[in-house]
């Protein structure tokens, strides 16, 4: 089952964030060997002592893949190769052993070919500078203790300064170990064993010293190489199992692992038994193709993916040498991932941060996993993380890394702020609790607010936002004369009582709903669109909508909501589609394996499905189904049935999405139980998503972006303003007027689109209005309000507006053309919102605008008939298109226009058209 | 002022007469930037492709991989002959082609498990296998994978501004009276989908709309209005990073319309009558003239399917095999094909376009074999055949001259070197000079691949 939808719906599923370049990145020549690469590093003269060191001998030229790589670091060389040398010293890579320092020598030049990551300055100035005088110096964690040959801790090292601010100065200090046959420490704080004993990790810094005990032990009994801690962890990191390669579900070339480890025992039968074994050669760990392909000694598609001198790498190497084993059952598995320092804010100049990786398990023991963790950022335009945990800023702004071990995900949260020469805390006043969460955010990242929108721009947005429709002239002068204080308020509350607010917010649910009667027939989506629009006009709380929705029964063509149930009728598809709408989650990726960046497992999935399981959609008694014209189905709740689950082949029970089993009675309906939690007042999902969205919808952009992708490592722009807003909005009873009023009454809602220098490259806090297309429905209403002719759509009421139309089925091409949605997913993504060349050859020369402006009786017509004057004229139509008055240079130079064209109606289509394709008309801003 | 002399009105003349000094007039952004980065030299053109889908499926054996030894009711009525290229034999209906044989390849290994028409397209089109034979999930939706031209223009935006990027012709194409998917922008979403031109460029009223300006509208009333967009159309919300890239697509909608390279790449009676006879007087020998036209003037890829004006099959010969290919569609290609071929070789084209040649699967080895459709063959005819079939590709970076891949005694399966239709794609990708597993996102925001095939490395110079 896994397998079949796998290839249905996931046939594409791509490799993930973090661990793979960008496609800019890929389309550029692969120029790895132009690359700067890193000086190498001179050895320090009082290297620890040692056995003999593997020797490898270095692969020639350089790396030809652009793609990340584990243990690159210089700084970690040392430390490395004494690690390696733990690893069955004898049974190493086969080449001659060599003395220490030759070793070391081949194994600095073998890392130092590496792409160089994430670069920390290395001139002593700017060094010193990151340092700066700290009061003191913290070492994390306060104690090491390092069980067995194989442990390793990364520390962390604090710097905590007289105001009170923290910089990571882990790359910056000077790290030693008391005693170098005890433990030894890389230049970017890694510690690794030697023999044991107690020592201490000195730590300095700009005089400052710290000291941390060092205890090493468990040599006498060392753990055997964990396959599915430690080799499926290695494998993560090298990329391996990621989509692009041996993860996608036909497997790369033959051999095929489980996307990002999410099935170690079917990687433990892919790599020990299929292709008779030669993937894994016990007798020969050297000859084991994962070997050969791994290190690119063969030619791999993927090219080399671990430097033999790298932790993963030995590994795996100790694995084959050690003959394979898998975990013995009773193994303790891990139960949940710290990182350290932890949240933290960093100000310039120290834009860096280390991050350790400690992997608790279910014995209580703890080890560090940093360098079997793959790392990623939520913003790689804000800052980037290396292989080995450390975190660059590239500029002032907020991010959460990602950390995965195995399938455990943690994300720690990290902002970095910089000074702003002339930034100068412009103190907004604040209209409602929106503005003090949004100017707190904003003054801590030195981005001060545009300025208020001017009246004029504020009824043409809040029209164009609550209604989709543009004012009258005649709207838009009483506006601009009303003298009253208050005159946006009552302007807000207006809007939301006018039957257009109601239609445009039913087509922006019917959208992700997907009403279309392609699927639910002409009357199933006009009975499915008037029980919505009729909530939203009456305001019924939502979540009682949302509970009617989720519960529904009947006739598809009489009952409206019971549509939901044949839009989707696989539990799956319903577990998905309610999922993405009203928790705002993405649970798509866990149908067929564990969610890669988020917490969300297979068994979650299905236990989410399992609410659906009794759901029935049948033709109505005596109808034939038919794919052209559908008829009404019934959709009715069945006594019994189950989701299996696709690995184990059992029924699941259904769980609530992150919490408890349900408790459900034989006897009731599953979907009542869910859409009870789902809609109560803590339920963590609901109020927040749905805020969100109606945010998106006003702003043009979600506080969660995107709009239903909620997740640990794709956090809120503003946490605190997304919290305030789902309070306010459950205390008031899911009232979603009250919600939509509370935002437009907030000064952050009617700021200007023009941005000052300081906010002018932010899109994401909400510093200034963003500037967005008007949307195709209200595009083309627009046009036909503003030249007075209507459009006909095929089977529609003549007067019809385009935002009052059932469905994208109308096919009309301007539509089309500008992205209106097929209703195909419920995704706001569907409608597309980028601006592209079909629509600016729509608009200059397309046969819907043109149609409009020729047409004898339009605006045009109409007040040149009534012999009006061209300046009267010229206000009349600014006001109808840019609902403002010309400024008086538009005056003089329209008017100058329009008596040099000799045909007066040639030059007013000339002036209107010119109006409708400038961007003050095509955006709402 | 008269109206004579309004002609074009100029900038300077509009601040004159109506004395504003206050507009700045700069071109958009966007524009300025590209115009440095020409100025830097960064000139070089990319590779397209020019996609001819012969739909319906042509017959292997009878065509591009005959088997004179094959016993009768295999091999059919058709004589090989020879190409200029030794050891190369292609059947005796295709004159010219042999004659160019030294400028393309031959892949004889193509195959797949889809028996009709709708999934063999989708999966031809866009290298992705949709494992369905049902007409409902096949029908066009926006979760589809996307056409191959719609992840190029994806990968790389950058077209000439002459043309739109991504064109097809002369049809969406159908089966059984519904269209289906692989022929948009899919999972890229809808700003990729193609210019579709639904007409025969060989009819005397073809004409491109949207693409020639409205009538009333002459190019010095679109200048006059252009002039005067940009002198009230300025200010700082111009400025602003979301309405930038509205301007720039302006400004190439402007060069659409008004420039002459434009326009007049859709106007196919601005070429001589010689060329196009040269071409074929018929739909399809006129879509490939056009599609060349289109490729001069910056498109990155032009589909041209041989089908009927309603999206039908043309190739698909359940019945009257012979017939159809000898008097129809064989003299039709061949004439069509070798004129495009030879246009790009004299025009210096052939090394930055990528042709290729092929259709959505091949047919039944032997004659009257049926029972692989539900329409099976007539005792003249061939039934659909997914196992093996054939596809010529050449230009761009390929390698011309050779065959990939060989089939068995009855052209029935490979019997070395098979080629799925993903390995295809990633081969045309490569052709292109692109890197067939760039990374490209999904509307959604997942990273993909362009394709998961593997280029064939034998086809590649």
């Amino acid at each position: 089952m896994a397998q079949k939808y796998a290839n249905d719906i996931l046939l594409d599923c791509g490799p993930m964030m973090g661990t793979i370049e960008t496609a800019r990145e890929r389309v550029i020549p692969r120029l790895a060997c132009a690359a700067p690469h890193r000086p190498l590093t001179t050895l320090p003269a009082e290297l620890p002592d040692g056995d003999n060191l593997p020797t490898t001998v270095p692969s020639q030229g350089c790396i030809q893949d652009t793609r990340r790589h584990v243990g690159e670091k210089g700084q970690a060389d040392r430390a490395v190769a004494l690690f390696l040398s733990r690893f069955r010293p004898g049974t190493w890579l086969r080449g001659t052993r060599m003395q220490r320092g030759t070793s070391l020598t081949v194994l600095t030049l073998l890392l130092a070919v590496a792409p160089a990551p994430a670069a920390v300055p290395n001139d002593s100035a700017s060094r010193a500078a990151v340092i700066g005088q700290p009061a003191v110096l913290d070492v994390q964690p306060g104690a090491i203790i390092l069980s067995g040959p194989r442990s390793m801790q990364q520390v962390v090292v604090t710097g905590r300064y007289a105001d009170g601010s923290v910089r990571d100065l882990t790359p910056f200090c000077e790290l030693t170990v008391e005693n170098n046959h005890v433990a030894a420490v890389s230049a970017d704080g890694l510690v690794l064993p030697r023999t044991p004993g107690s020592t201490a990790l000195v730590v300095k810094a700009a005089g400052q010293t710290a000291r941390v005990p060092v205890t090493v032990n468990g040599f006498d009994q060392p753990r055997p190489v964990s396959f599915r801690q430690e080799v499926i962890a290695a494998l993560s990191v090298g990329g391996c199992n990621q989509g692009a390669c041996h993860g996608t579900p036909s497997g790369k070339n033959g051999f095929r692992l489980s996307l990002r480890g999410y099935d170690p025992a079917a990687d433990y039968l892919q790599l020990t038994r299929d292709m008779l074994g030669r993937r894994t050669f016990r007798g020969d760990p050297d000859s084991s193709l994962m070997v050969l392909k791994a290190l690119g000694r063969i030619p791999h598609e993927g090219g080399r993916r671990f430097p033999p001198a790298s932790i993963p790498f030995a590994l795996i190497r100790s694995w084959l040498a050690e003959g394979l084993p898998d975990d013995p059952p009773d193994l303790p598995g891990v139960q949940r991932l710290a990182i350290l320092p932890g949240p933290r804010v960093l100000h310039a100049p120290a834009r860096w941060q280390q991050l350790a990786v400690q992997a608790h398990f279910t014995d209580g023991t703890v080890r560090d996993v940093t360098r079997l963790t793959v790392f990623s950022s939520s913003d790689n335009t804000i800052a980037e993380v290396s292989g080995t945990g450390l975190v660059e800023f590239q500029q002032a702004g907020e991010i959460a890394v990602l950390c995965r071990y195995l399938d455990h995900l943690q994300t720690v949260r990290l902002s970095y702020l910089e000074p702003r020469d002339g930034f100068v805390w412009p103190n907004p006043p604040e209209h409602n609790y929106i503005d003090r969460h949004v100017f707190a955010k904003l003054r801590k990242l030195s981005l001060p607010p545009s300025d208020l929108c001017t009246d004029q721009e504020f009824i043409r947005r809040a029209y164009l936002d609550l209604c989709a429709i543009l004012p009258t002239p005649e709207e838009v002068r009483a506006f601009l004369a009303d003298p009253s204080k208050d005159k946006r308020a009552k302007l807000i509350d207006a809007l939301l009582e006018r039957p257009e607010y109601a239609d445009f917010w039913t087509l922006k649910w019917m959208d992700v709903l997907r009403g279309s009667r392609r699927v639910l027939g002409l009357k199933g989506v006009e009975v499915y669109r008037q029980w919505l629009r009729d909530h939203l006009e009456k305001n019924t709380p939502f979540d009682q909508v949302v509970r009617e929705l989720l519960t529904a029964n009947g006739n598809t063509f009489s009952n409206g909501p019971a549509n939901y149930y044949r839009v989707a009728k696989e539990p799956q598809d319903l577990a998905e589609a309610t999922a993405q709408l009203f928790c705002g989650v993405r649970m798509q990726c866990a149908r067929c394996h564990n969610h890669p960046f988020e917490r969300w497992t297979q068994d979650d999935y299905y236990s989410l499905a399992a609410f659906f399981a009794r759901v029935k959609a049948a033709p109505e008694p005596g109808k034939k189904p038919n794919r052209r014209n559908p008829e009404a189905e019934i959709i009715s709740v069945e006594p019994s049935g189950e989701v299996l689950h696709p690995r184990t082949g059992q029924p699941v029970p259904p769980r609530f999405l992150g919490g408890q089993v349900a408790a459900v009675p034989p006897d009731r309906d599953r979907r009542e139980v869910l859409a009870a939690w789902l809609t109560a007042g803590d339920n963590p999902f609901f109020a927040r998503s749905v805020v969100n969205r109606v945010w998106f919808h006003l702003h043009g952009r979600g506080i969660v972006e995107p709009v239903d992708d909620f997740r640990d490592s794709n956090p809120p722009a503003n946490d605190e303003l997304l919290d305030a807003l789902a309070r306010d909005f459950v205390e008031h009873r899911f009232d979603l007027k009250h919600l939509i009023r509370t935002i437009l009454n907030s000064r952050t809602y009617q700021l200007s689109a023009r941005s000052n220098p300081f906010n002018r490259d932010d899109s994401k806090y909400f510093s200034h209005a963003l500037p967005r297309l008007l949307s195709a429905e209200q595009l083309l209403d627009a046009l036909s309000a503003v030249t007075e002719v209507p459009e006909d759509y095929k089977g529609a009421a003549p007067g019809t507006r385009a935002v009052q139309l059932p469905d994208g089925d109308v096919g009309h091409p301007f539509l089309k053309t500008f992205g209106q949605p097929a209703r195909d997913l419920p995704c706001e993504c569907e409608r597309g919102g980028d601006a592209n060349l079909a629509q600016a050859l729509q608009l200059l020369n397309g046969t819907t605008v043109h149609e409009k402006l020729v047409h004898p009786n339009n605006r045009i017509g109409r007040l040149l008939e009534m012999k009006r004057s061209d300046a009267d004229i010229l206000t009349e139509i600014y006001l109808a298109t840019l609902s403002r008055p010309p400024r008086e240079d538009e005056t003089r130079g329209v008017l100058a226009f329009v008596s040099q064209v000799g045909d007066r109606r040639q030059a007013w289509e000339d002036v209107l058209w010119t109006l409708l394709n400038s961007k003050e008309f095509l955006f709402r801003h | 002022m008269t109206r004579q002399n309004l002609g074009r009105l100029t900038r300077r003349g509009f601040l004159h007469v109506s004395g504003i000094g206050a507009f700045g007039i700069t071109l958009p952004h966007l524009l300025r930037l590209e115009a440095e980065a020409r100025a830097a030299g960064r000139t070089t053109r990319p590779k397209s492709l020019i996609f001819l889908n012969l739909y319906g499926g042509p017959s292997q054996i009878d065509i591009w991989d005959m088997k004179p030894n094959a016993p009768e009711e295999y091999r059919g009525e058709f004589r090989p002959i020879a190409t200029t290229v030794p050891g190369i034999q292609i059947c005796e209906h295709l004159p010219r082609m042999a004659r160019l044989a030294r400028h393309y390849s031959i892949i004889r290994t193509l195959h797949h498990a889809n028996r009709n028409h709708q999934p063999a397209g989708c999966y031809l089109l866009t290298g992705v296998d949709p494992q369905s034979d049902n007409a409902a999930q096949l029908a066009p939706k926006a979760s589809d994978p996307p056409a191959l031209g719609s992840l190029v223009v994806r990968l790389d935006p950058r077209g000439a501004g002459g043309v739109p990027p991504f064109i097809m012709m002369p049809a969406r194409l159908h089966d059984q009276g519904s269209a289906f998917r692989g022929q948009a922008g899919g999972w890229l979403g809808s700003a990729y989908d193609p210019l579709l031109i639904a007409q025969d460029p060989n009819s005397t009223s073809f004409r491109v709309d949207g693409f020639e300006p409205q009538k009333g509208v002459p190019p010095d009333r679109l200048g006059r209005r252009r002039d005067l967009l940009h002198i009230l159309d300025q200010g700082g919300l111009n400025e602003e990073p979301g309405i930038r890239p509205m301007n720039e697509f302006q400004e190439k909608a402007f060069d659409l319309l008004t420039s002459r390279k434009g326009q007049s790449a859709f106007n196919l009676s601005s070429e001589p009558d010689k060329v196009r006879d040269r071409y074929g007087r018929n739909m399809f020998g006129q879509g490939c003239l056009l599609a060349r036209r289109l490729i001069e003037a910056g498109a990155r890829v032009v589909t041209v399917s041989d089908c009927t004006i309603n999206g039908h099959h043309e190739w698909d010969t359940h019945h009257g095999n012979f017939k159809k290919l000898k008097e129809t569609l064989l003299p039709r290609l061949d004439q069509a094909y070798s004129a495009l071929m030879e246009d790009l070789i004299e025009r210096g084209l052939l090394e930055e376009t990528v042709v290729y040649l092929g259709g959505e699967f091949g047919r039944t080895p032997r004659v009257g074999q049926g029972g692989v459709s539900g329409a099976g063959a007539g005792k003249d005819g061939r039934d659909h055949y997914p196992n093996c079939f054939c596809g010529i590709i050449a230009g761009g970076l390929s390698r011309p001259g050779t065959v990939y891949g060989e089939s068995d005694a009855k052209a029935a399966y490979p019997a070395r070197d098979g080629v799925k239709p993903e390995d295809l794609a990633a081969t045309l990708f490569a052709a292109m000079g692109l890197d067939p597993h760039a990374l490209i996102t999904a509307r959604d925001g997942r990273p993909m691949p362009l394709t998961h095939g593997k280029p064939i490395a034998a086809l590649l110079r």
